[in-house]
């Protein structure tokens, strides 16, 4: 089920809503009912896809459950050397679910093409939301590991943090230490409820009313083939693109957000306008933070980081842009992808730094754009040799500078371009900050509702609806 | 405090994790790598050729709301007559990976139309209800018609 489609909006959280609000809050005030509601509304609402990987998900639930209460036992017994054991134990389960059912399918593949053996693929569907869920479970056992964190005694309320639907398909990643304290006691109130509905129909519209609409029209342009395309038409393309797959990954976080809300619950925020990023090291500052914040805090700060030599923070670098690459799909385009950024990061960190303070703000952001929008390529094409093909139009390697195609889309749809590109910037908090907060507040309560019924008619009238980050 | 042996939990996991590995590769795995003509051909002789018409991979993509440029080939036949919903659709995709969006775009594609029929045409509301959609690792069968189950097994065989 997606946060975009009728059923979850008509039947799914409308129902949801009024359990926990009647039941939960209004006649036991228990928070192990509200809780128990949850549970239950986010396994329905994980099996609603495909049912068999909640059979997956509760194993998982489980297995890291009893692998907590054995770590926290050995520890209590100072027994390191089983705290390690179990803890190792558990990543190696944790990493190969995730290795066999989001990888299996690309390394059979290579290993086929490189010794030319006839294995075939498995094919099997990808679980929904496996590489965030696992994310999470993975930041629980190795906190624990750390003493960081004391292990959850309630086998449901560990279950409810893995399995909370507002964010178990595309996040943010949510650590366990983030949330604990909300598991076992939040309140809800009128003004977290507001925030979080009118933050989720924000989500919603840029969802339905943008990343649809810019969708369609990357989609075109990357089905007539880079091979008839021209430069304009190469660049409108990736700019919809662009503005697309932030719209539809923030639109999503900002729905997660805003149902934690609903419910109680503060979730870390995801993004915080990565398009205005004036170099890489900013726009990964502001891009899927909470993403980023798992790798620098269980890979990058444990490689030892940026205190060592330069060689090693390179190396380390390089693991965590690798891993982040492959994180985001079993295919060799999102690892080269992976691989750019570590580059420009680098790059940026150790020979650019002092040639780039030097160059005006305006420009710094110019040559970050342009080099989003190039690893974007690398990212949405189907293969590695298409990304190249793609890249090489958008500099020039076409017959044309311009064609009717680029013409059309260009004068057709400026203005979406423009609302777009607009609405990627802070332009919207600029505006509404020069309001005192009383008008803020009434024209909040003026735009919410209109906002809602022009994605309603959207979600019917469209039905262009992908989501992009449904497959990680 | 006592001490708990946790570790026969643990391989019990290990256990069952391995045991639904097994499970899931003989159920789900697989898809196929025929081409799509090869899977509908028994597909499309047990439909008949008056029962639905055929339609082009954009009308699919137009109907069911996904990207086509994700899909390997696409077999698409509906009912032109509004007031009958019987439709057939194989989709074989380039990364099974997008199984599940283009399942979930299925599934809402029947929602709606369950939705819009409930009320005023309640036997076509029984064929939506009866819809058979299937995913085989790259491969998606969908169908609503009377004789779904029929088809389906057709399918199967084909794969």
């Amino acid at each position: 089920m997606v946060f975009s489609s009728a059923t979850f909006l008509i039947v799914f959280l409308p129902l949801t809503m009024a359990l926990y609000y009647l039941l939960g809050v209004k006649i036991t005030k228990s928070m192990a009912v509200k809780n128990l509601i949850l549970l239950i509304a986010s396994l329905i609402f994980y099996a609603w896809g495909e049912p068999v990987y909640i059979i997956l998900m509760l194993l998982s639930i489980f297995f890291n459950f009893i692998a907590g209460k054995d770590i926290e036992q050995a520890q209590r017994r100072k027994d390191k050397k089983k705290a390690k054991s179990v803890f190792i134990f558990a990543i190696i389960f944790n990493i190969g679910v995730l290795g066999f059912f989001k990888y299996a399918n690309l390394f059979i593949s290579t290993f086929a093409g490189i010794t030319g053996l006839g294995l075939r693929p498995l094919n099997l569907p990808l679980p929904v939301g496996i590489s965030f869920y696992t994310f999470q479970i993975m930041s629980y056992i190795i906190d624990l590991y750390k003493g960081n964190i004391k292990a959850q005694k309630k086998l449901f309320v560990f279950a409810l943090y893995v399995s909370l639907f507002p964010q178990l398909i595309a996040g943010p990643i949510v650590k366990y230490k983030d949330i604990s304290d909300q598991l076992m006691n939040r309140k809800e109130n009128w003004a977290s409820y507001s925030k979080g509905i009118n933050r989720f129909i924000i989500g919603l519209s840029k969802k339905l009313i943008l990343a649809n609409t810019l969708g369609s029209i990357y989609a075109s342009v990357q089905a007539s083939g880079a091979e008839n395309m021209s430069v304009l038409t190469a660049w409108i393309g990736i700019f919809c693109y662009t503005l697309q797959i932030y719209f539809d990954f923030s639109g999503y976080s900002d729905m997660a957000i805003g149902l934690g809300g609903v419910f109680g619950f503060e979730f870390c925020e995801n993004f915080n306008y990565p398009y205005i990023a004036i170099s890489i090291t900013d726009f990964w500052r502001r891009w899927h933070m909470s993403l980023s914040s798992w790798f620098r805090d269980y890979v990058y700060i444990p490689l030892g980081g940026n205190r060592c030599k330069v060689p090693r923070v390179i190396f380390n670098l390089m693991v965590v842009w690798l891993l982040t690459g492959f994180w985001h799909g079993a295919a060799w385009n999102f690892v080269l992808w992976g691989v750019y950024y570590g580059i420009l990061l680098i790059l940026e960190k150790y020979i650019l730094d002092n040639l780039v303070k030097k160059i005006p703000k305006i420009l710094r952001w110019f040559v970050t754009m342009v080099a989003v929008m190039v690893g974007w390529v690398m990212f949405s094409a189907p293969s590695i040799g298409e990304a190249f093909r793609y890249i090489g139009v958008m500099f020039g390697r076409s017959a044309s500078f311009a064609d009717a195609t680029g013409s059309f889309l260009l004068t057709t749809d400026f203005a979406l371009l423009l609302i777009g590109f607009a609405c990627a910037l802070p332009v919207y908090s600029f505006l509404t900050g020069l309001l005192s907060p009383k008008k803020r507040s009434r024209l909040i309560l003026a735009l919410t509702p209109l906002l809602f019924v022009l994605c309603i008619i959207f979600m019917i009238s469209e039905t262009y609806n992908p989501f992009l980050y449904f497959r990680f | 405090m006592k001490y708990k042996n946790y570790l026969i939990y643990e391989v019990l996991c290990v256990i069952f994790l391995f045991v639904f590995i097994i499970w899931i590769c003989a159920t789900h795995s697989g898809g196929t790598q025929k081409s799509i003509e090869e899977v509908s051909a028994p597909v499309l002789s047990a439909l008949g050729q008056d029962q639905m018409v055929k339609k082009t991979n954009a009308d699919a993509g137009k109907a069911f709301g996904f990207d086509i440029e994700k899909t390997e080939g696409i077999v698409y036949y509906a009912n032109d007559n509004v007031m009958d919903v019987s439709e057939m659709l194989i989709v074989k995709l380039n990364d099974s990976n997008d199984a599940n969006e283009i399942k979930e775009a299925i599934r809402n594609r029947v929602t709606d139309r369950e939705n819009l029929y409930k009320n005023y045409a309640p036997e076509q509301y029984a064929l939506l209800e009866d819809s058979v959609i299937k995913v085989n690792g790259n491969i998606i069968f969908y169908c609503t018609a009377v004789n779904s189950d029929e088809l389906y097994e057709a399918y199967k065989k084909a794969l």
